[in-house]
């Protein structure tokens, strides 16, 4: 049996300088390609779930310095390759983001579709 | 019906989705799965009584306290509310390696 | 019969009990007869370099007491497990975290076994985020 697994992303924006392209959704889909995953993204991280432009590079000293981390482009292949991406709507509202616009294929869900996510899913890890 | 171990080991106070992982224990448990929440580390600190605390045992989720988390942070405290379980390391061990269980750190 | 414990051990050290816990989990699934594999990733994989050495920094306030490093830690409890725990270190994050000199027995491994291991156990959690 395949085992699937729901990914819980809480914390955002953990270093745009540091991280550049190896952020957490980058991590999450390197891993959905080994093996299936649905991702949660609650709490903060539900803001990476806004269709939005992609961020410039922090200028630093002159220049544009590295990458900045694209979780938009990591959501957009996560979708892709078919891995569900959710967002709960309480922390769509919780942030005043309720009435923006989700990047395509994310779907803002409710608190008991969030039982039922655990219920489905054989694995659970908050990454 | 299935069993799981949801570990949790931060305090609302240094991490606001601790919440978040009471409520799916509570919404686990109101549907008829066998959940045990277990806090450790400043989770402890939560409550030993209170809302969040009574909550979870009224919906029927199980929750075990770890004793040396305790006696780090609030010698004294170690009888806790009823229904409040003290466990140790055994208790989390071998619920968590037991077939089937479900186990979730936060 | 013992099964198959996997701990991802991503969160980092010195910001909480995270790795107390992690090695409390990891030592009594060895004494209730499991076999362990501890994955280290982000700056957990600092717990284990080669240049740490087996004592902590010393207390000028108590100069004459050693204490022991979380390398040594890690040490003691691979020979107390005598095989059934393995300690490994993410290849990429020590890369990227410049921890890629490990102590002897810890193995550094390719990222993408982290999901392969993890698969292949009975059990899998992750502890921490990185």
């Amino acid at each position: 049996m395949t085992v699937r697994t729901l990914v819980v992303v809480e914390r955002a924006f953990r270093g745009a300088v540091e991280q550049q392209f190896a952020h957490v959704l980058w991590l999450v889909h390197a891993l959905h390609r080994q093996s299936p995953l649905t991702l949660l993204l609650r709490g903060l991280a539900g803001t990476y779930a806004l269709a939005r432009e992609p961020a410039a590079p922090v200028s630093l000293a002159g220049r544009d310095w590295g990458l900045a981390p694209d979780y938009q482009a990591s959501i957009g292949r996560l979708v892709s390759d078919g891995a569900p991406v959710l967002v709960p709507a309480a922390s769509l509202r919780e942030l005043g983001f309720q009435d923006r616009p989700l990047l395509p294929g994310v779907r803002a869900v409710t608190a008991d579709e969030i039982v039922t996510l655990a219920e489905t899913c054989q694995r659970w890890w908050y990454l | 019906m299935t069993s799981y171990l949801l570990i949790e080991s931060g305090s609302d106070r240094e991490a606001p989705d601790a919440a978040g992982l009471r409520e799916l224990a509570a919404g686990l448990s109101r549907r008829g799965h066998d959940v045990v929440l277990f806090l450790l580390q400043n989770a402890v600190l939560t409550g030993p009584a209170g809302p969040p605390i009574d909550d979870l045992l009224r919906s029927g989720v199980q929750v075990w306290v770890d004793e040396l988390s305790v006696a780090a942070r609030a010698p004294g405290t170690e009888r806790g509310p009823d229904g409040v379980r003290l466990a140790g390391m055994p208790d989390l061990v071998q619920r968590l390696m037991t077939p089937g269980v479900r186990p979730v750190w936060h | 019969m013992g099964r198959r414990l996997f701990l991802g051990l991503i969160g980092a050290p010195y910001a909480s009990d995270l790795l107390t816990s992690t090695v409390r989990i990891a030592e009594e699934a060895v004494r209730q007869g499991h076999r362990v594999t501890v994955w280290t990733c982000g700056y957990a994989t600092a717990l284990t370099t080669a240049a740490i050495g087996r004592s902590a920094p010393r207390n000028l306030a108590a100069w004459d007491t050693r204490h022991p490093s979380p390398a040594a830690l890690v040490q003691h409890l691979l020979a107390w497990a005598d095989g059934e725990l393995e300690w490994l270190v993410c290849r990429f994050c020590a890369e990227e975290r410049g921890t890629s000199e490990q102590m002897a027995g810890v193995r550094v491994r390719p990222s993408y076994e982290f999901m392969v291991r993890a698969d292949a156990a009975d059990v899998a959690l992750v502890l921490g985020v990185k």
